[in-house]
């Protein structure tokens, strides 16, 4: 009976201790790659949220500062310019990554190519931002205003 | 493990080792997701504490207007009161600092001058009101919420109209034309603060004063009367009012011009002329008299000073009785004959034009000696009752003194006498009317013939009567009314503008 002393592993304990590991894998697995995924559709996310957040902020900065401004779109990118001491100015960035654009509203001018002239000192300006990268789409609705003093 | 099996006690350390792990790595994430919320409301209460701003700057901007509203109703009201103390002097009678177009409009202006002043520092005052809110507390819009604003200070420049600050030493335009005023409110959520400077700019009207839309106010002016007539020489009745209560309407400013009275029994030139006072002018009275010795003469007639005023004797009165020596600053209309016993010598020696009217003249000896001295003779209103002229040895004008005389009321052989024997020195001269176009005076010598060389010389024919009597000098004044323009306070435009800087 000495032989029939069974200290190894049997066949069948090995095949339930690989049933039971690969099914333990598989949903270590499963829940590893949703969770990758979810993390990367949240900084995406992230990053197009804070991208418009810092779009809002310019614009609203530019806004309550300026007597004028204008506001276009070139190559995937917004361009806003500001008057400088002389009155002009020259169209800068404001972020250096490129979205498309497609569907956004400024101030009623939905036209992405032409440049859009603001007052703020006369009118409010509605924005409709829609930003869209890598089938990630954001769309912003809001309001850039100052105190009217030069109401029409 | 066998080791590990035998040492139980590290069971607990174990697992108190994975639990501190854990809460480092949960406390790490939460760390972060606590940030991201920080950040998160910093820039929302920031938004509020911009919101709070703009209201309170949105609230004392338009409470400073509200109250610049009223202050231009104010101002307008002022001006208003202003004006009506130079209508009051313009109003009968008419004052004496208001009498002429140059003091009326010295007036306005110096209205004007005071109106902008006032505004200027009733604006001023606002500003200061605006800065005292500085040391009131916040302003709580709503209820409940941590929102709140206050001014932080409120300051005022006084600027011209190039926008340069009148006060600033280098600018030599010292006109304000704008009131700027900084105020700067600031607006709280929690913790977050944002200042807003709101700047008013107000602007101070060219003028007050409406001068294109004036309100008429009657006065009576005096004047020179354009159009005289006989009957305004002569026709003059006499009011009842005694010269001295005369005086006194005059002071009380009741009387009208020109000031007439009845010289009673007891009242004398002299003490009339003393009772005047400083600013009333002896030229502007007119006096009646029934009996010019009683009234004008001292002792006798001679060395009489009229002042300039104006003596109406009437017809009854006889005249003077024996000389009219010396008589000066004269202005005497006699409504009758002027009889002198012996001689007028020596009239007008002092320089002032006098002017002495009579109907008839009779000197019993000379008629000589006149300076400065304008003689009519005018006859009397029926032209059929002829006058007299009679001297008795000489008749002579001389010395810047005219003798007018209407020929169609004088006796004829009187007047071809003085034809004959009228003499005229220095720069005398005869002035004489008539309304028949081919009757003339002419002067002629001893056998009647014309030397029409002194008669052009000495002699001048007056077109008309009016032009007659103010060539030989005589002017009245009358009372006329007279609308006089007075402008009307203007609008105060909305000159009020609204900058704010973020």
């Amino acid at each position: 009976m000495k032989s029939l002393d069974e200290k190894g592993v049997s066949l069948v304990e090995v095949l339930a201790a690989l049933l039971l590991v690969s099914i333990i894998a598989t949903a270590a697995w499963t829940a590893l790659s949703i969770g990758m995924k979810h993390t990367t559709a949240e900084t995406s996310k992230t990053e197009i949220q804070q991208d418009a957040n810092i779009i809002i902020t310019k614009l609203s900065a530019a806004h309550r500062q300026n007597e004028a401004y204008s506001i276009k779109f070139e190559g995937g990118q917004l361009m806003l310019k500001t008057p400088d001491t002389t009155g002009a100015g020259v169209f800068k960035r404001v972020l250096d990554k490129e979205y498309d654009y497609t569907g956004t509203t400024i101030a009623g001018n939905s036209d992405l190519t032409a440049e859009t002239f603001i007052e703020p000192k006369k009118n409010h300006a509605n924005i409709h931002l829609n930003l869209t990268k890598n089938g990630r789409n954001l769309s912003i609705q809001t309001t850039l205003t100052r105190i009217r003093t030069d109401r029409p | 493990m066998k080791k590990l099996n035998n040492e139980k006690g590290y069971a607990l350390v174990i697992v108190l080792l994975i639990i501190v792990l854990f809460m480092g790595l949960a406390a790490t994430f939460m760390a972060g997701s606590l940030n991201h919320a920080k950040q998160e409301k910093v820039v929302d209460t920031g938004n509020q504490a911009v919101a709070a701003a703009e209201m309170g700057t949105i609230y004392y901007s338009s409470d400073f207007e509200r109250e610049l509203k009223l202050l231009k109703e104010e101002m307008q009201q002022e001006t208003q009161l202003k004006l009506n103390e130079l209508i009051a002097c313009i109003e009968l009678p008419l004052g004496v600092t208001c009498d002429n177009e140059l003091e009326r409009t010295a007036w306005e202006e110096k209205i004007d001058r005071e109106m902008k002043e006032l505004y200027v520092q009733k604006i001023l005052e606002k500003s200061n009101e605006l800065d005292a809110l500085k040391l009131a507390g916040e302003e709580n819009p709503f209820d409940g919420e941590q929102v709140q604003y206050h001014v932080k200070s409120a300051t005022a420049k006084k600027m011209n109209a190039g926008q340069k600050d009148v006060d600033d030493i280098l600018i030599s335009d010292k006109k304000v034309k704008w009131v700027e005023i900084v105020l700067n409110v600031e607006g709280k959520a929690i913790d977050n603060q944002k200042e807003l400077k709101a700047i008013f700019q107000v602007e101070i009207p060219d003028s007050f004063l409406d001068s294109t839309e004036t309100r008429k106010i009657n006065t009576i002016v005096i004047t020179e009367d354009e159009d005289l007539t006989y009957n305004k020489v002569f026709s003059l009745t006499p009011p009842a009012i005694s010269c001295a209560d005369l005086v006194i309407a005059v002071r009380n400013k009741t009387a009208e011009a020109p000031y007439e009275c009845k010289a009673q029994a007891n009242e004398t030139l002299k003490q009339f002329l003393a009772s005047l006072d400083n600013n009333m002018e002896p030229k502007d009275f007119r006096v009646f008299t029934d009996d010019y010795a009683d009234f004008v003469c001292e002792k006798n007639c001679n060395n009489t000073d009229f002042q300039g005023i104006n003596i109406v004797v009437s017809e009854s009165d006889a005249g003077a009785p024996n000389n009219m020596n010396n008589l000066v600053n004269a202005n005497l209309f006699i409504s009758g004959k002027l009889s002198v016993g012996n001689n007028i010598i020596n009239l007008g020696k002092n320089g002032e034009k006098q002017t002495i009217v009579v109907k008839e003249l009779d000197v019993d000896v000379n008629l000589k000696n006149m300076y400065n001295t304008n003689f009519l003779v005018l006859g009397y209103q029926d032209k059929t009752k002829k006058a007299q002229i009679d001297w008795k040895n000489h008749i002579e004008v001389s010395n810047h003194s005219n003798f007018c005389i209407d020929l169609d009321r004088i006796n004829t052989d009187d007047l071809a006498r003085l034809e004959r024997e009228i003499a005229f020195s220095d720069s005398g001269h005869l002035i004489y009317y008539t309304e028949v176009a081919e009757k003339n005076f002419v002067l002629r010598d001893k056998h009647g013939r014309i030397n029409p060389e002194l008669t052009s010389i000495y002699v001048t024919r007056a077109s008309d009567y009016s032009t007659f009597l103010e060539n030989c000098g005589i002017s009245m004044k009358e009372s006329k009314i007279v609308p006089i323009d007075v402008s009307v306070p203007e609008p105060i435009g909305s000159g009020f503008g609204l900058e704010v800087e973020y």
